[in-house]
């Protein structure tokens, strides 16, 4: 049982809501993955928000269409918005390669989205760790609109 | 013996832009300063000019300033006015149009089109997220410099940033070329390339002058489809 | 002789303005504004101030200074490319076309529809000036850092050579068009260039009629047809050829 401020474990998955504006896109509007801007810090950001994947039970779909349902009782969630899902393990390891960051993946739940979770000590400006993150680690694209 | 000048303050309640035209235009002595609307800060406005050239040098200068052209109705705006998120969403989207319509003799018209359907689907309401802000004049004004000299086959897909960057992508096959457009004609991009399945990237920030030429040594046909 | 056509023409903005000796109340031209809601479905107000200051000088020492302000809304309309603009002002009606420029044809057929409805809402108010404005933006490609401006253009300040090279400038004149009975004010300048490796210049001329303006519709819109022939001929004579192939002479 993971508390509160604990880091997940390697094997478990993180999802990330990325809405329409910031899903790669051809120029039909067809959506291909994830801009690197997806995983970019706001200014006055600390640290990235995502959910974490076994706060739910159930299978892969089950758990992602739980914490979809979550998510969208707690914010906005654009019709045409997707969500990313990676392996925490690999997103870790994308973000050390190169000695770029060591960052932590820890449980922090709101009074709303019990699955919330931050992650730390990711660099603000990197486009290229951003980048692999979008093409390496989130490599899991969920259309909102597949999601009942 | 130090001879001062009483100089009187005229306060106005006014748009800070109406007391500047107002002091520019007036012979009246004296500084202006204006209490913008909705809150208590002064704008000082000191045409102390009137004190340092002759008479007939300020008249010669009001003369030149009568030649100035009126303001076309393409370049009126609006007064900053509490507005909903729809109104906010449709004036960003209708400036970078106008901006747009500035080049459109150096676009095809279809792109043109097709360029406003993105963007309007970029500030589409049911959408947007409150936190973001729209598309920055200034990074739009870079983008359409880079479009207007590469003339691209591709369309690209646009994104934007929380900041109100504008980002367009171009794809082949899993290799991908993202630019992201900033103020002041400064363009960073990112490639990224898959070669014997190991991710490759390779990154650039320069002024959008210079873009193009900094991207020939990664064959940049293969996005532009020139 | 027949107008030349261009497949990208530089206007930037055409403007037909017609203004009135009166003002209008804010409740009727609202009135206007909401008629032209269909074929102009984005508003914007347009507000207006105006204040007056009132400064005693020395013989009325003692009295105190006065300001009044006066403010008006206007409406701006325009179709939702933004490239189609109506604006309905307290003393104005203008129609205004942005680039892509489709031909006087187009843009003539939109204000004589757009006329139409105000008149049925406004009824006839006295004219006080009827103009019509073109914006041109010209890109003249920069060679070797120079923009040889006097290759594309016949309208530009004359300076000594010994003063070379010019950096910017702005400059604007004033004729009087006998012919038609109007005056024409061009006024050109380098402007900021909006595409790369180019210099920007602007010719924008306003050809008007103040004094005696028609009245009937049939005189106004004989009127803007001979402003239209005139603005043809003088664009033409503020350029070269060089300009022309630039803008792919149809």
């Amino acid at each position: 049982m993971i508390k509160k401020g604990q880091s997940l474990p390697d094997d478990d998955h993180v999802l990330r809501h990325v809405p329409w504006q910031r899903l790669l896109r051809d120029g039909n509007d067809k959506v291909l993955g994830f801009l690197p801007q997806a995983f970019q810090l706001r200014d006055g950001e600390e640290s990235l928000s995502a959910n974490w994947l076994e706060n739910c039970d159930g299978t892969h779909s089950n758990k992602i269409q739980q914490t979809v349902s979550e998510l969208r009782a707690a914010i906005k969630v654009g019709p045409k918005s997707a969500f990313g899902v990676a392996q925490v393990g690999k997103v870790k390891e994308v973000c050390k390669s190169n000695n770029r960051a060591h960052i932590r993946i820890v449980l922090a739940p709101t009074k709303s989205i019990a699955s919330h979770v931050e992650i730390k000590e990711l660099p603000r400006d990197d486009i290229q760790l951003l980048t692999m993150l979008a093409t390496e680690a989130f490599i899991e694209l969920v259309h909102n609109k597949s999601i009942l | 013996m130090t001879n001062t000048t009483k100089i009187p303050i005229i306060v106005v309640k006014a748009p800070i832009k109406a007391i500047r035209s107002l002091g520019s235009c007036t012979t009246a002595p004296g500084i202006f300063a204006s209490t913008k609307l909705g809150d208590t800060s002064f704008a000082v406005r000191n045409p102390i000019d009137g004190y340092t050239f002759s008479e007939s040098t300020r008249l010669y200068q009001e003369q030149v300033k009568e030649l100035t052209s009126p303001p076309s109705p393409a370049s009126l705006q609006n007064l900053p006015s509490q507005k909903s998120i729809e109104e906010q969403l449709f004036d960003a989207t209708a400036s970078v149009k106008i901006m747009t319509s500035r080049v459109a003799m150096h676009l095809e018209r279809e792109w043109r089109e097709k360029l406003f359907n993105q963007m309007d689907s970029l500030h589409d309401p049911l959408e947007w997220m409150e936190e973001d802000t729209p598309i920055e004049k200034s990074s739009f004004a870079t983008f359409l410099k880079a479009i207007c000299q590469i003339k691209p086959k591709n369309r690209p897909g646009l994104g934007l940033a929380h900041g109100g960057n504008l980002i367009a992508a171009w794809t082949s096959g899993s290799n991908r070329l993202t630019v992201e457009f900033l103020a002041k004609d400064r363009v960073r991009w990112i490639i990224s390339r898959f070669r014997d399945e190991e991710p490759e990237q390779y990154v650039g920030q320069t002024v959008v002058s210079h873009f193009l030429e900094s991207l020939q040594p990664y064959q940049p046909n293969e996005w532009f489809g020139k | 002789m027949k107008p030349l056509s261009y497949k990208q023409p530089p206007i930037t903005e055409a403007v037909i303005e017609i203004k009135f000796v009166t003002t209008f109340d804010p409740v009727r031209l609202d009135e206007a504004n909401k008629k032209f809601a269909k074929n102009y479905p984005q508003h914007q107000a347009v507000k207006q101030q105006l204040i007056k200051i009132n400064l005693p000088n020395k013989e009325q020492q003692g009295s105190k200074a006065t300001a009044q302000r006066e403010e008006s809304v206007g409406h701006r309309r325009s179709d939702p490319d933004v490239t189609q603009l109506l604006l309905a002002l307290p003393s104005s009606f203008i129609v205004s076309q942005l680039a892509p420029y489709s031909g006087w044809e187009a843009f003539f057929k939109r204000f004589v529809r757009d006329w139409n409805v105000w008149k049925r809402v406004m009824g006839h108010n006295e004219i006080a000036r009827i103009g019509v404005r073109y914006i041109n933006r010209i890109d003249i490609p920069v060679v070797d850092n120079v923009a040889r401006f006097e290759d594309y253009l016949n309208y530009y300040p004359h300076t000594p050579t010994s003063l070379d090279p010019v950096l910017a400038y702005a400059i604007q004149t004033e004729n009087y068009l006998s012919n038609i009975d109007c005056k024409l004010t061009i006024n050109s300048a380098v402007v900021e260039a909006p595409i790369l490796d180019h210099m920007s210049f602007v010719v924008d001329q306003d050809i008007s009629r103040e004094f005696n303006p028609p009245q009937k519709d049939s005189e106004i819109m004989s009127l803007l047809e001979q402003i239209r022939l005139e603005k043809n001929r003088i664009f033409e004579a503020c350029i070269t050829d060089k300009a022309r192939a630039r803008f792919q002479q149809i």
